[in-house]
């Protein structure tokens, strides 16, 4: 057995957009070869992969990693930490030296194209569903509008603080070469646009695009020699309480990320206040709200206030979600703040850096499961 | 997020969210000058013509029979552990309490307590399109602690809905071979 210190070496998006037009092995294939550049890795140099979407093996095979020593295909979990906690053990235990994790997120297709296929009860959540679309629940929008609702009931969160997290992510997007939508918002725009299912509003969902992203680990002695400065993984934690019916959750307020918060924090003698950066899952706004608390960045409770008072903004103490987010860089399952940890830690973000950040945490999904990584710079 | 749910006529439920999301998504940023997107091809999802739309009923399993078959009763039907007396919803085939496989459907008060709601406003299915806003809701059913049970309020205007509420289970049909069991305030039923 072994036990060694892993880090980032590299990091990629493929060219993400709004109904690209690229299939998904094409968005893998961008995004490995933006992060092999980025690393001053080949290819051949990789002997593992995982992904959330797609194929893992197939990728690695059209790509020239071959052969692979590890391999690993994510289904039902948290989207890209998934793929990402497991190559980092992997690269941790031996069992490779070099993995690429990828999330490849392909926007779905409009309604017209659906109508064909026969009815059928394919997979557990089918079987599950059929207890939720005949009281029209047909919409991911809908459990995070109960979410949302019992979140404001528990806390006191208020919709103008929800709007000035939109705002604020906005503001980041402006800075973001990267981002879909960079338009400047006010709380005025955010509190125009109508509600999906209240109190969620389309301005707290994450923006669907096609998108691929890539992310390398390797070992700390392999990192030495690479392009980037290397950044470590200091502790990561994936945990779940409940099977994928989120509407059924009997605690909506305090989720998975309250025992992945307990274990990440466990696992390393850093603590909350170390952490320069955070960058935590936004598929909904109030998310990013239930990570803040869960990870100890503010008092149970406290994301509101907090981030009404700019506590999350550039110079704020906790500037959170640097690049905009899901919401405004495109839908891409988490893997958007693995990257965005990385380059905050690499000082590469360059109009909305944060001065001297050594410390990121990352975080993804919520509710049922979720995870969390912490990366540093030392 | 984004959750991979098949719908009858299988549909995945993420496509049907896909779907109406982009749209909105696209007016929205079409109407605000953005240049970062281009528009979708739009138009009514799949699900039969616009002015007959199909109710989205259960397919009806041998796990969840008992209790859309109890709900054309006028009874809530919930799976009980036959060696423990836990109640198990959603149906599943082993008792979360002791592991045993002997569970039988057990007629519940109907008693519950609002734990959250969601008025939904966008028509995610065409059946719907003329009914929105409604109100999805997750109750806590008195029988056991953290019993949910994902329904709809009826009967009661939003201002009048209140986390932690009182309610009792009522009776609705969805099409001609389906009941609903929904809730409204305790006392209101009729």
């Amino acid at each position: 057995m072994t036990d060694r210190r892993v880090a980032i070496v590299g990091v990629g998006y493929s060219k993400v957009g709004r109904n690209s037009g690229l299939s998904e092995r094409h968005h893998a294939a961008q995004a490995a070869v933006a992060a092999l550049e980025d690393a001053g890795l080949q290819a051949s140099d990789i002997d593992g992969t995982s992904t959330w979407g797609g194929d893992a093996i197939d990728f690695g095979h059209m790509l020239g990693m071959s052969p692979l020593r590890w391999h690993l295909n994510v289904g039902v979990s948290p989207a890209f930490i998934s793929p990402a906690f497991h190559a980092a053990q992997a690269v941790q235990t031996g069992q490779a030296e070099c993995v690429m994790a990828f999330r490849i997120m392909m926007q779905q297709p409009g309604g017209a194209a659906l109508a064909s296929g026969a009815a059928a009860l394919q997979s557990p959540s089918a079987v599950d569903a059929q207890f939720a679309f005949p009281f029209g629940d047909f919409s991911p929008t809908q459990w995070a509008g109960l979410m949302m609702q019992r979140y404001m009931h528990d806390t006191g969160a208020t919709e103008a603080q929800f709007a000035e997290f939109a705002v604020t992510q906005r503001a980041y997007a402006v800075m973001n070469d990267d981002a879909l939508q960079r338009k400047p918002l006010t709380v005025q725009d955010y509190l125009a646009v109508p509600y999906i299912s209240s109190p969620l509003r389309l301005l707290d969902c994450d923006y669907p695009c096609d998108s691929g992203s890539a992310v390398i680990f390797t070992t700390e002695e392999r990192a030495r020699d690479l392009k980037q400065k290397a950044i470590f993984v200091e502790s990561s934690a994936l945990g779940a309480n409940h099977d994928m019916n989120f509407e059924l959750m009997p605690d909506m307020t305090r989720t998975a990320p309250v025992q992945i918060g307990k274990d990440l924090w466990s696992r390393t003698d850093l603590t909350p206040a170390d952490v320069d950066c955070a960058q935590l899952y936004d598929g909904f706004s109030v998310i990013t709200f239930q990570w803040l608390e869960a990870l100890g960045l503010v008092e149970p409770g406290g994301a509101g206030p907090f981030i009404a008072s700019g506590g999350t903004k550039l110079g704020g103490r906790m500037p959170t979600n640097t690049d905009g987010g899901a919401i405004n860089v495109g839908r891409r399952h988490g893997a958007n703040f693995c990257i965005e940890a990385t380059r905050q830690l690499r000082g590469q973000c360059g109009p909305r850096q944060v001065q001297g950040a050594e410390v990121a945490v990352w975080a993804n999904a919520v509710g049922p499961f979720g995870g969390a990584m912490l990366l540093t710079s030392t | 997020m984004d959750m991979a749910y098949t719908l009858p006529n299988g549909l995945f439920r993420a496509d049907v969210t896909r779907h109406y999301q982009l749209d909105t998504f696209d007016k929205f940023v079409e109407s605000r000058g953005d240049s970062a997107a281009r528009p979708v091809p739009s138009g009514p999802p799949a699900g039969g013509p616009m002015d007959s739309p199909a109710p989205p009923t259960p397919m009806l399993t041998a796990d969840n029979r008992f209790f859309w078959e109890g709900a054309k009763e006028h009874k809530l039907m919930i799976l009980r552990c036959d060696a423990c007396g836990t109640y198990i919803h959603l149906p599943r085939p082993v008792c979360r309490k002791c592991l045993s496989f002997d569970l039988s459907p057990a007629e519940v008060s109907g008693r519950a307590t609002l734990y959250s709601y969601t008025v939904t406003h966008k028509v995610f299915h065409p059946y719907v399109a003329d009914k929105v806003p409604y109100i999805v809701a997750t109750v806590e059913l008195v029988e056991q602690p953290g019993l949910m049970l994902l329904t709809n309020i009826v009967g009661l205007d939003e201002a009048d809905v209140q986390i932690g509420m009182a309610l009792e289970v009522s009776f609705q049909p969805l099409g001609p071979e389906t009941v609903l069991p929904v809730f409204t305030k305790l006392g209101a039923s009729v």
